[in-house]
């Protein structure tokens, strides 16, 4: 009973060897050290691929009702994409359309062509929202060019930074995470700010650093700067809305609308810069 | 001769449920459904209370300290942070188990709030000292939210237990 309650006696010694262990592995991942950082890489490759296996047979489980009401949804599916075939058929005829949706296409292509040459499409594999960080994991690493700081992007929106990759998948940093840091550019007048999470925000989000005379309006969008020298400038990552002005304060209270749910996407493109 | 042990598969059973609770929200993420009740109650580290304080002997210090590495995998926290967090829990609740006197929920129930307390405490001191931001709300909020979830969550797993022994036994 002596032993029991004693807090540290010899029987403990094991408890007292895991706890040194443990705080050991907490001060060599702050000052990122290089061996450690390697088999950390590893443990992450394997706990990632290896949660993903485990919860495949839930998700497998959960997801079949979805299954049999897809197949049931299929006929009606069907009779819709022959409208919509009969539609673009109809459209196709015009040649006026033709001309337009060829302009636009060349325009898009030029625009698109810096994004499609350099970017790697992941599958996200785990996800996590609790209190000590909101992050995404990727099955693309180290080995498919991906470094930390490589911007995530999904339906062409911001999601996220790329926070730590490992050899054969990366954690990613989404930007409601308290230590997400995005040089943005908001509105029309291009106002440079710094787009940070905030829990303490109703959106998870708030802007710091904005110019001493700001003046957000509501639709303004707000897009990723080019000047960390990271990320690429003009990624749209959301929308200002709900602007109040509050008159006894004189302070401006804004939501800021992510243009896509981070925690949605089942599969993401990361930018990789090419030397 | 050593008597040969029946195998306890409870033990997989517990490892198991901590493990989903640590994936919960990735699970939920497939369907479109954002569970976020690791924000508002800390179901691992209630889980991990009730295993060990009730005596059921499913986990020791080295699976605690495995499991908080796979934790700070998932979560993304440096490494240890979870294993520290873990292995505090279970020897609180082993500690406060050993010298309780009699079986009372309410003594219980504030004794985990004890433990609780305890390694939230140490846990921002470690995210301070390695100089890592936090917003203690967020903390106290999840705090009270671990709190009030644990009779719920104990009076659950204690059914679950109890059916689960009568089908053995049956």
């Amino acid at each position: 009973m002596q032993e029991e309650n004693s807090w540290f006696d010899k029987s403990n010694v094991r408890i007292f060897a895991l706890f040194i262990l443990a705080f050991s592995f907490i001060y060599l991942d702050s000052i990122n050290q290089k061996y450690f950082k390697r088999t950390k890489s590893l443990i992450n490759d394997a706990v990632s691929q290896a949660s993903y296996v485990v919860t495949w047979p839930i998700r497998e489980l959960l997801a079949s009702p979805g299954y049999i009401r897809s197949i049931i949804n299929l006929k009606k599916e069907n009779e819709r994409i022959d409208n919509l075939e009969k539609k673009v058929q109809e459209l196709i005829i015009e040649k006026k359309f033709i001309q337009l949706d060829n302009q636009k296409l060349k325009i898009f292509l030029l625009e698109e062509q810096p994004y499609i040459a350099d970017t790697i499409q992941a599958k996200v594999i785990t996800r996590t929202k609790g209190i000590f960080s909101q992050s995404i994991i990727i099955n693309k690493g180290t080995g498919d060019g991906i470094i930390n700081g490589n911007p995530i992007v999904k339906n062409n929106f911001l999601i996220g930074q790329v926070l730590e990759a490992n050899f054969q998948s990366s954690r990613v940093m989404l930007l409601t995470d308290i230590n997400s840091r995005i040089p943005v550019l908001i509105g029309e007048q291009l106002m440079q700010a710094i787009l940070v999470g905030d829990p303490s925000s109703k959106s998870q989000l708030s802007l710091q650093y904005l110019p001493k005379k700001y003046n957000l309006k509501n639709g303004d969008k707000i897009y990723t700067s080019d000047i960390d020298g990271v990320l690429k400038r003009g990624i749209l990552i959301g929308s200002i809305t709900e602007v109040k002005q509050d008159e006894t304060n004189k302070t401006l209270s804004y939501f800021i609308q992510l243009d896509y749910n981070p925690y949605q996407a089942d599969y993401v493109s990361v930018f990789v810069t090419k030397e | 001769m050593k008597k040969k042990q029946k195998k306890n598969y409870n033990n997989f059973l517990a490892i198991g449920l901590v493990l989903l609770s640590l994936m919960g929200n990735s699970i939920s993420s497939e369907f479109f459904i954002e569970l976020d009740f690791n924000q508002f109650f800390n179901l691992p580290y209630l889980l991990i209370y009730f295993f060990s304080f009730n005596r059921f002997r499913y986990f020791s210090i080295f699976s605690m300290f495995m499991l908080g590495l796979i934790s700070d995998s998932i979560t993304g926290i440096p490494f240890g942070v979870s294993s520290v967090a873990f292995m505090l829990i279970f020897r609180i609740a082993l500690y406060q188990n050993s010298i309780r006197l009699r079986s009372m929920f309410l003594a219980e129930w504030f004794a985990f709030a004890i433990a609780i307390l305890i390694t939230y405490v140490l846990i921002l001191i470690i995210f301070y000292v390695g100089e890592r931001l936090f917003y203690y709300e967020v903390y106290i909020y999840n705090f009270l939210g671990t709190v009030l979830m644990y009779p719920f969550i104990w009076l659950n797993i204690k059914i679950f237990l109890l059916k689960l022994e009568r089908l053995n036994n049956d």
